[in-house]
C-alpha cells in the first residue's frame, strides 16, 4: 500500500508538468494579445513595446515557459498581467469563496441524494423510485447556467426572496452571507445531486441483493437495522469514489455557477483571465486545479483499498 | 450605448461610457489676445462662483447632510492610478477621490477646479495656470505648482504611462511661482485644456504614490484632494469612499460640499442583475442600464430616470489598406448607404442615443444636426455603387466582439439590412483581445464592430482616428485635405473656425472618401432611486457625487 | 462516468445472436424504448428540418420583434422578429450534431489509444498514460474552452474540442480491458496460431468491450450536448446567425428580467430534452447490459 502510495505520488509529477505544459502552449496559441487587452485604448507602439517587455511576454517561448515554471516551483506565480496583483494572492483572495460555495453545494448535494437515495433503493421500482430517478436524471440534464438565471429570476427579482447574486463575506455578516449563498449553492448542487443519487441507489441496490444481506434479514433482524449497519458501510466505496472526485472538481464545477451569481471566487476568476488572456493567472488556476484532482483521486484510490480489504494494489494495472 | 462593443466580462473600455465632453467655450473665444480674469468660466451657469464649485442649475436649499449611497458600476475598478488607467469605467472613480486642474459643467463647458483661472499665451505656444490655494491632499501634504509639474512631468515621462499621447504636445512645465505654473507647448495645442480635464490634469499626492510603490494603482488610499477618499478596494468585491470634511468646494449658499458621508461602489457587469440592485433597493445609483430597460425604469415609481446627448459614437471600422476588400471606397460608401440607420436605433437601442452619421457627437460645439446625409436606406444606391465597381458581389467578413448579446444583436440585424441591398456580411464571433490585435496589425479582412467612447473636445473624437498614420486609425484611412483640416484646427483657439475646419473634414471623411461607416451616437443616463437628490447627467457620463443628496 | 465492464466471454458474439440479443433488451426495457424513442424523434427532427420549420430561421422580421406565442409564431419570436420554433427545429442540427460527432472523435481516438497502449504496453503505455491523467486532470470545461479558443470560434472546433475532453474515458476503458485479457488463454492460444495484433484486438478483445462501450457513448453524447450549449453560452461555437440552441439561450436570457421568456425557455427546454432523452437512455443501457444487475427478481 505504502509502495503504491508512493508511486503513485511519483507520477503525479511528470503528470503535473505535462498539464501545465498543455495549458501553457494553448494559452500562447489562442489569438489575442494580452498587452493588447491590458493597454485598452493606448496605441502608442512605443509604450505597447514598453508594456510588453516589462510583462516579459517579449522572450521566446520556451524562455517563458522555463523562467515560469522555476518561478512556480519556488510559489512565485508572477503577476496578473490585467491588475498586477500577485498570482498567488489573487487566487488565495478568491479561494474562500469558492470553497464555500463548493463545501455547501456538496453537503447539500449529499444530503439529498442520500436521503432520496436510500429510500429509493429501498422501495425500488416503486412511483417513489421512478420519480426521484427521474429528477435525478433531470438535473444531471439540465444546463446549470439555464437554472441558475431561472432561479434568479423567480426567486430573486420575482419572489424577493434572496438577493440577486453578489457575496458578502462571512465573517463580516453570516446572515447576509447565507442569504446569497443559497441560490448559486442549489445551482451547483444540482448535477452532482443527480450523480450521487444514482450511484448511492444501485450500489446500494446490489448491496441488498447480496446473500448476507439476506441472511440477516432472515434471521430476523428489523431492516433498519439491516441497512444501516451492514449494507450502507459496503455500499459506501463506489460513493465515495464519486463524492471524492467531486470533491477534487470543486473549482471547475464552480466556473459557470460563479460567472452567473457574480461570486468572487476562482472559477469567476478563472474566466475573466482567460478572456483577458491573463496567462500567469490562468496557468496556476489549471496547475491548482489539476492538483486538486489528482490529490483526491489518489485519496479516493487508498481509501477505496482500505476499506474493501479484497482490493490490493500490488502490480498490474493503474 | 457602446462604444467599443465589449462583452459583459471585460474590464477594460466601458460599454457605455460616453466620454469627457467639451469644448473649449468662451475660454477659446476671449483669448484670442492675451487675457486674465476669469478666464474660462461659462456663462452658462449663472450660479458659478470664482473659486467655487459650480452648482446644478437648481440647488435645493433642503439639502440634508449625511448617508450612505450604493452605486452600481458596470465594471471593476483597474487602476486607481490616473496614470495608468486605461478603462474608461475607473474614472467614475477617479472624478469623485481626484481634482483636475479644470473641469466641466453640465452643458460641458470648461470650468475652473484646481487652477482658478488661466492664460493662454497670445502665440498659444504656453498656458499658465493660477492655482487655488489652500488646497490639501487626504494625507496632509499641500497642493501647489510644484505639485502640478510633478504630476505632469510624470504623466509624461513615465515610460508605461498611459497619458504620454494625450500630453504629447506639452514641451515642458515650469513653476513660476508657488501658485502659479505654465505649459510650455510644442506648438499651439487648443484642445489641451479639454485634456486636462481628466486624467491627465488629475493631481495625485507626490507622498501617496511614493509610499505606496507599485502597489499604488490598487491601493491608492488617501492620495487626491477630491471631495471625497478612497478607503477600502476589494477587489471584485466593492470600493468604499468616505467623506473628505476638508474639501474645498462649497454649494450656492457657501455650505461646505459633499453632503454625503459614504459612498459605496459595487462592480456589477450584468446589466440585468444591476436593475435588480436598483428596483429591490439595495443600490441607489446606476449610470449604464441596458436600453429595453429603460421603460421599465420610467414605469418604476421608486426611480427616476435621466437622459441627455452623449458624446460616444457607434461605428464599423473597415479595413482600407491596399489588398483588403474595402480599399475601395465605393464599397464602404454602399455599406453607409444601405444601412437603416432609424431601424437600428429603434430596434437595437430602444430609442436610447440618437441616430449617427459622424464622429462628431451632438454635444460637441462642431456638431450640425442637419448633416445627415444618409437619412434613409437607399438600397439601389448602394447596388448601383457595388455594380459600378465591378467585381461581383459585395462579401465581407465582418468581425463582431463576443460575449454581449446586444452587439450580436446589433451585428445580425446590419447583416440582415446589408443583404437586402445583395452585401453579404459573414459574422465571425472573436474575443475583444482578438480584434483588438487584428486591428492593431491591420490585418483584418473586412470590417469590425467597434466604436468610440467619446471625448470631451471633438478633436478628441476624430484625430487620432482619422488622420493618417495616427494610433487608433485602424481603417488605414488617409486623405490630404482631411488632414490638413485637422492638423489645422488644433491650432486655432477660436471656436467658430474650429467649427468650419470639422464640417469641412467631416463632409470628406464621411461621404466623399469614407473613413468608417458611423450609425450610432450614445446617451449618458443616470438612474437614481427617489431619495437621491442633486444628481443630473453630464455627456460625459460621469456622476457628479459631491452635489448629491438623500432625502428622509 | 463510472465504466462498466462486462464479463469477458471465451467467443465473440455472431450477428445473429447480437440480433437477438437487442430484440430482447428492447422488449423488456421499456425506459430503453422511451429514451431510445426521444433520441430517434430529436434526430429526425434535425434531419428534416427544412421541411418541418415554418420559417427561414435566419429571416430578419424587425416589425414583429419580441412577439409572445401566437398561432402564427407556436414560440413566439426574438428580438429581431425570427420565428423561435424555427430556431429550436433547426438548432437541433447544431446541438445534435456536435454531440454525435464530439463523440465520435473521442470514441475512435479513445479507443484506438487505449486498444495501442494496453497491448504494446512498455514505454509507449507509461507516457501515454501520463498524457491522458494529464488530459483528466485538466478542467473539462476549461480545457474545450482554451482549444475552442486556440483554434477559432467556430462550430468544427468545438466539436474536436469536445472530442479531446472525452477521449480519456475511452483510452481507459479500452486499455483496461485489454489488460485484462490480455494474458486469458484465448488470447495466447490465437497469439500461438498467428493471429496479427490487429486481428487479436478487433476481433477478440473489442467486442467484449462493446456493452460499456454503448453506454458511455450515451452518457457521452449528453454531456456532448451540454458542453456545446455551455461553449456556445460563452460565444464560442457555431456562429451568428446560425441558430444553436446554447447559443440562443444566452443570447436571449436578458430577456428575462422583462417577462418575455419564450426565447430562452424554447432552447432551454429542447437542450433538457436531448441531454435526458440520452442520460435516460445510457442508463437504462447500463441496467440492461450490466450482467451484474441483470440478475433481477
Amino acid at each position: 500500500m505504502l509502495q503504491y502510495t508512493i508511486r503513485r505520488l511519483l507520477l503525479m509529477v511528470p503528470v503535473a508538468l505535462l498539464v501545465t505544459i498543455i495549458s501553457f502552449v494553448l494559452l500562447r496559441l489562442t489569438p489575442g494579445d494580452p498587452v493588447l487587452v491590458y493597454a485598452g485604448e493606448e496605441h502608442d507602439p512605443a509604450t505597447l513595446a514598453a508594456l510588453r517587455h516589462s510583462l516579459g511576454l517579449d522572450r521566446p517561448l520556451p524562455v517563458q515557459y522555463v523562467f515560469w515554471l522555476e518561478r512556480a516551483v519556488q510559489g512565485d506565480f508572477g503577476r496578473s498581467i490585467r491588475t498586477q496583483q500577485p498570482v498567488l494572492e489573487a487566487i488565495v483572495e478568491r479561494l474562500p469563496a469558492t470553497i464555500e460555495l463548493g463545501t455547501a453545494a456538496l453537503i447539500i448535494s449529499i444530503v439529498v441524494a442520500f436521503v432520496i437515495g436510500i429510500i429509493a433503493a429501498l422501495k425500488r421500482n416503486s412511483v417513489f423510485d421512478l420519480l426521484s430517478t427521474g429528477i435525478a436524471i433531470a438535473g444531471v440534464s439540465l444546463p446549470n447556467f439555464f437554472l441558475g438565471i431561472a432561479l434568479i429570476l423567480f426567486i430573486a427579482v420575482f419572489l424577493r426572496w434572496l438577493p440577486p447574486g453578489g457575496y458578502t463575506p462571512l465573517w463580516q455578516d453570516p446572515l447576509d452571507n447565507l442569504r446569497h449563498l443559497i441560490l448559486p449553492a442549489i445551482t451547483l448542487a444540482t448535477a452532482s445531486l443527480a450523480v450521487n443519487l444514482r450511484q448511492i441507489r444501485s450500489s446500494l441496490i446490489e448491496v441488498l441483493s447480496q446473500d448476507y444481506i439476506r441472511t440477516a434479514q432472515a434471521k430476523g433482524l428489523p431492516q433498519r437495522l439491516v441497512v444501516l449497519r451492514h449494507a450502507l458501510k459496503n455500499a459506501m466505496i463506489p460513493v465515495i469514489t464519486v463524492i471524492g472526485l467531486q470533491v477534487g472538481s470543486i473549482i471547475e464545477g464552480a466556473i459557470i455557477t460563479e460567472s452567473i451569481f457574480f461570486w468572487p471566487g476562482v472559477g469567476r476568476l478563472a474566466v475573466d483571465s482567460i478572456a483577458g488572456r491573463d496567462y500567469p493567472v490562468v496557468q496556476a488556476i489549471v496547475l491548482m486545479s489539476a492538483l486538486s484532482y489528482m490529490v483526491s483521486t489518489l485519496l479516493v484510490d487508498v481509501l477505496y483499498a482500505w476499506f474493501d480489504p479484497r482490493i490490493s494494489y500490488g502490480g498490474g494495472a493503474s | 450605448m457602446a462604444q467599443r462593443y465589449l462583452s459583459r466580462r471585460r474590464f477594460l473600455t466601458s460599454a457605455a461610457v460616453a466620454g469627457v465632453s467639451l469644448l473649449l467655450a468662451s475660454c477659446g473665444q476671449k483669448s484670442a489676445t492675451p487675457t486674465t480674469g476669469a478666464g474660462g468660466v461659462s456663462q452658462a451657469s449663472p450660479t458659478t462662483k470664482v473659486g467655487g464649485a459650480v452648482t446644478p442649475t437648481t440647488v435645493s436649499s433642503k439639502a440634508r447632510y449625511g448617508g450612505t449611497i450604493t452605486f452600481v458600476l458596470e465594471n471593476d475598478v483597474i487602476d486607481f492610478d490616473p496614470m495608468r488607467s486605461r478603462a474608461f469605467v475607473d474614472r467614475n472613480v477617479h472624478y469623485q477621490i481626484y481634482d483636475s486642474l479644470v473641469r466641466v459643467d453640465p452643458k460641458g463647458n470648461i470650468i475652473p477646479w484646481l487652477a482658478e483661472r488661466w492664460e493662454i499665451a497670445p502665440d498659444g505656444k504656453s498656458v499658465t495656470f493660477f492655482l487655488r490655494q489652500g488646497v490639501k491632499f487626504h494625507d496632509g501634504t499641500a497642493f501647489d505648482a510644484n505639485v502640478v509639474k510633478w504630476n505632469l512631468d510624470r504623466y509624461r515621462n513615465t515610460p508605461d504611462s498611459a497619458r504620454r499621447g494625450e500630453l504629447a504636445s506639452v514641451d515642458s512645465v515650469d513653476v513660476v511661482d508657488t501658485y502659479t505654473v505654465r505649459v510650455n507647448l510644442k506648438a499651439p495645442f487648443s484642445p489641451l485644456l479639454a485634456q486636462l480635464v481628466d486624467r491627465a490634469g488629475m493631481m495625485v499626492s507626490p507622498k501617496a504614490v511614493q509610499e505606496a510603490g507599485a502597489d499604488f494603482t490598487r491601493k491608492a488610499f488617501k492620495a487626491g484632494t477630491g471631495p471625497f477618499i478612497l478607503t477600502e478596494a476589494v477587489k471584485d468585491d466593492h470600493i468604499t469612499l468616505e467623506r473628505n470634511p476638508d474639501w474645498w468646494g462649497k454649494d450656492e449658499a457657501g455650505n461646505p460640499l459633499p453632503y454625503l458621508d459614504k459612498i459605496i461602489i459595487k462592480p456589477i457587469t450584468n446589466s440585468d442583475v444591476r436593475l435588480a440592485n436598483l428596483r429591490t433597493g439595495e443600490a441607489q445609483v446606476a449610470n449604464n442600464i441596458a436600453g429595453k430597460d429603460v421603460a421599465t425604469v420610467k414605469a418604476d415609481s421608486t426611480l427616476t430616470y435621466q437622459e441627455i446627448p452623449g458624446l460616444s459614437f457607434a461605428s464599423l471600422i473597415p479595413n482600407r489598406k491596399e489588398g483588403f476588400v474595402f480599399h475601395e471606397g465605393n464599397y464602404v460608401k454602399a455599406v453607409a448607404m444601405a444601412l437603416d440607420r432609424q431601424e437600428i436605433h429603434d430596434k437595437v437601442f430602444f430609442g436610447v442615443g440618437a441616430v449617427g452619421y459622424g464622429a462628431i457627437a451632438p454635444p460637441h460645439f462642431a456638431y450640425d444636426p442637419a448633416f445627415a446625409p444618409f437619412p434613409k436606406p437607399d438600397i439601389d444606391g448602394a447596388k448601383r455603387l457595388v455594380a459600378e465597381v465591378g467585381k461581383g458581389q459585395l462579401q465581407f467578413e465582418f468581425l463582431v466582439p463576443s460575449g454581449d448579446p446586444q452587439t450580436l444583436q446589433l451585428a445580425q440585424l446590419i447583416q440582415a439590412q446589408l443583404a437586402k441591398a445583395d452585401i453579404k456580411a459573414e459574422i465571425v464571433q472573436l474575443e475583444f483581445a482578438q480584434i483588438l490585435q487584428l486591428q492593431d496589425q491591420k490585418s483584418f479582412k473586412g470590417m469590425t464592430l467597434v466604436g468610440w467612447s467619446g471625448r470631451i473636445d471633438p478633436d478628441g473624437n476624430t484625430y487620432d482616428h482619422i488622420h493618417t498614420g495616427a494610433p487608433f486609425n485602424d481603417s488605414s484611412y488617409s486623405n490630404k485635405q482631411v488632414d490638413q483640416y485637422l492638423e489645422q484646427q488644433r491650432t486655432i483657439t477660436d471656436q467658430a473656425q474650429r467649427r468650419d475646419l470639422f464640417r469641412k473634414a467631416e463632409q470628406i471623411y464621411v461621404v466623399d472618401d469614407p473613413a468608417r461607416v458611423w450609425y450610432h451616437f450614445g446617451a449618458a443616463m443616470l438612474v437614481t432611486s427617489k431619495k437621491v437628490q442633486g444628481l443630473q447627467p453630464y455627456p460625459d457620463q460621469i456622476i457628479r457625487f459631491q452635489y448629491a443628496w438623500l432625502q428622509k | 462516468m463510472t465504466q462498466v465492464l462486462s464479463q469477458p466471454r471465451a467467443l465473440p458474439l455472431t450477428e445473429a445472436r447480437r440480433w437477438h440479443r437487442l430484440l430482447w433488451i428492447l422488449r423488456r426495457n421499456p425506459r430503453i424504448t422511451i429514451g431510445g424513442g426521444i433520441v430517434l424523434v430529436l434526430v429526425l427532427m434535425a434531419l428534416l428540418a427544412p421541411w418541418v420549420a415554418p420559417y427561414d430561421p435566419v429571416a430578419v422580421d424587425p416589425s414583429h420583434a419580441l412577439e409572445g406565442p401566437s398561432l402564427s409564431h407556436l414560440l413566439g419570436t426574438d428580438d429581431l422578429g425570427r420565428d423561435v420554433l424555427s430556431r429550436v427545429i433547426w438548432g437541433a442540427r447544431v446541438s445534435l450534431s456536435v454531440g454525435l460527432i464530439a463523440v465520435a472523435i473521442g470514441l475512435f481516438a479513445g479507443l484506438t489509444l487505449g486498444l495501442l497502449s494496453g497491448y504494446v504496453g512498455g514505454l509507449l503505455d507509461l507516457v501515454l498514460m501520463r498524457l491522458i491523467d494529464a488530459l483528466l486532470a485538466f478542467p473539462a470545461l476549461v480545457l474545450a474552452i482554451a482549444i475552442t479558443a486556440a483554434l477559432g470560434p467556430q462550430i468544427q472546433n468545438a466539436m474536436i474540442a469536445i472530442g479531446i475532453v472525452a477521449i480519456p474515458i475511452y483510452t481507459r476503458l479500452a486499455r483496461g480491458q485489454v489488460l485484462a485479457l490480455r494474458n486469458q488463454e484465448f488470447v495466447i492460444a490465437a497469439r500461438a496460431l498467428g493471429a496479427s495484433a490487429r486481428r487479436i484486438l478487433l476481433r477478440h478483445i473489442l467486442p467484449n468491450i462493446i456493452n460499456p462501450i454503448i453506454v458511455q457513448a450515451s452518457l457521452s453524447i449528453a454531456f456532448a450536448v451540454l458542453q456545446e450549449a455551455s461553449l456556445s453560452f460563452l460565444g464560442l461555437g457555431a456562429q451568428p446567425p446560425n441558430p444553436s440552441w446554447g447559443q440562443d439561450i444566452y443570447y436571449s436570457q436578458r430577456y428575462l428580467a422583462n417577462l418575455k421568456w419564450w426565447m430562452s425557455v424554447g432552447p432551454g427546454v429542447a437542450i433538457f430534452l436531448a441531454v435526458f432523452a440520452f442520460n435516460f437512455l445510457g442508463d437504462a443501457l447500463r441496467d440492461a447490459l450490466d450482467p451484474r444487475l441483470r440478475r433481477r427478481s
